[in-house]
């Protein structure tokens, strides 16, 4: 046995929850899902987590280093909601879309639109959390919390390209532009953060 | 003081101060303190000890009556929440027992975890009084973002905040939530 498979993974529970060994090996199963949404979701919430570590070990120069700890941990619990409805949305998008059912189509695009939108809202918030947590913790960990905000554009920016997607790339749709908005806002918190390295 | 203090300002009185209010005979303070309490005495029924729905509106129903019954036997008015959470905790136990064929004792009925959800229970209505301590801006920061699940941007767009000034402010509106649970005053301001 080797010390990963020490580590209990719950397969029961949605991929982010689960451990990184079986995150790598669900989605790279021929399996539907989880896919793409479910990746991007799990590295918004290693973004969450690096932010969490920054502020842990900054405690003895930020007094409220707590209070980042606890907005990543409430923005990574909201990620673990959304890690589930991505994998159901999509699941159901792709069988109405099979069925070639044209209700059931519109019945489930728009949520498996609205999942990514949510996923590509907490990754921006982790954005944002990682400039305030570079601007007050231990130096030595700026470089961790730049990096925190270029995982999180990534995951907005995944979740933004699957909204477009979704929806059929029907670009004029407010969720797709609230989605751009959202990836500009996480673009911006690591651009300013790498230019401070 | 008149008795009938609104309740808006019952509200904010102390345990032991409801208590005594009780004991005088104030009907406003008897319906606070079933409203103060109301959900942890719910809570404890049905999250530590698994009540169904209707057995735990039954122990709740006993509860209160039996608080109003004997809260002269109460011996520190401070205590009010413990000897809640024993009364109804008794209670539960009873209905439990009632529901079994075989007599059961006391200890065998305790649940797995329930000293632990007890402990959670206790902690949660902490901060809820906390809370309510807290000055309106603090409350409805906090408020938004834990509870209500919104976005740095949703909440920034509500209160005519920059959005990437939302994740300091609840920072500092933790801390200040922080040092009212450890019963002292915060060092400066919220916001």
């Amino acid at each position: 046995m080797t010390r990963s498979r020490e580590i209990s993974c719950n397969s029961s529970r949605a991929l982010y929850a689960s451990c990184m060994e079986e995150l790598l090996t669900r989605v790279a199963s021929d399996q539907r899902t989880p896919a793409a949404g479910s990746a991007a979701a799990a590295v918004a919430a290693l973004a969450a987590a690096l932010v969490t570590k920054a502020a842990r070990r900054s405690r003895d120069v930020w007094p409220e280093a707590g209070g980042s700890i606890a907005q990543a941990a409430a923005l990574d619990a909201r990620l673990r909601e959304v890690a589930e409805g991505l994998e159901q949305s999509y699941q159901e998008a792709i069988g109405s879309l099979q069925a070639g059912d044209a209700d059931a189509i519109a019945q489930a695009l728009p949520q498996a639109a609205q999942d990514p939108l949510e996923l590509a809202r907490v990754a921006a918030d982790i954005g944002l959390l990682a400039v305030e947590a570079a601007h007050r913790c231990d130096q030595a960990h700026h470089a961790d919390v730049t990096v925190a905000a270029m995982l999180a554009e990534a995951a907005a920016r995944s979740a933004a390209h699957l909204v477009d997607v979704n929806l059929l790339s029907r670009t004029e749709d407010a969720r797709s532009s609230e989605a751009r908005m959202l990836v500009a806002r996480a673009a911006e918190a690591a651009a300013t953060l790498a230019s401070e390295d | 003081m008149g008795l009938h203090q609104p309740m808006a300002a019952l509200s904010s009185v102390s345990d032991a101060s409801l208590v005594a209010r009780c004991r005088a005979g104030d009907d406003d303070a008897w319906e606070e303190l079933v409203r103060r309490f109301s959900r942890y005495v719910l809570a404890i029924a049905q999250q530590a000890y698994r009540l169904s729905p209707a057995d735990a509106e039954d122990v709740f129903q006993d509860v209160f009556i039996r608080t109003y019954e004997r809260l002269g036997d109460l011996r520190n008015d401070d205590a009010l929440r413990p000897w809640l959470a024993q009364l109804t905790r008794r209670l539960c136990i009873d209905r439990i027992r009632a529901g079994s064929r075989e007599a059961a004792d006391a200890d065998a009925i305790e649940l797995e975890g329930t000293d632990d959800t007890l402990e959670q229970l206790n902690e949660a209505l902490a901060v809820q009084e906390a809370l309510a301590a807290m000055p309106d801006a603090c409350r409805e920061i906090l408020d938004r973002f834990f509870r209500r699940d919104e976005s740095y941007a949703v909440i920034g767009a509500a209160l005519g905040l920059p959005s990437g000034t939302i994740a300091s402010r609840i920072s500092r509106c933790l801390a200040k939530l922080r040092s009212q649970l450890d019963g002292r005053e915060p060092a400066s301001g919220t916001s």
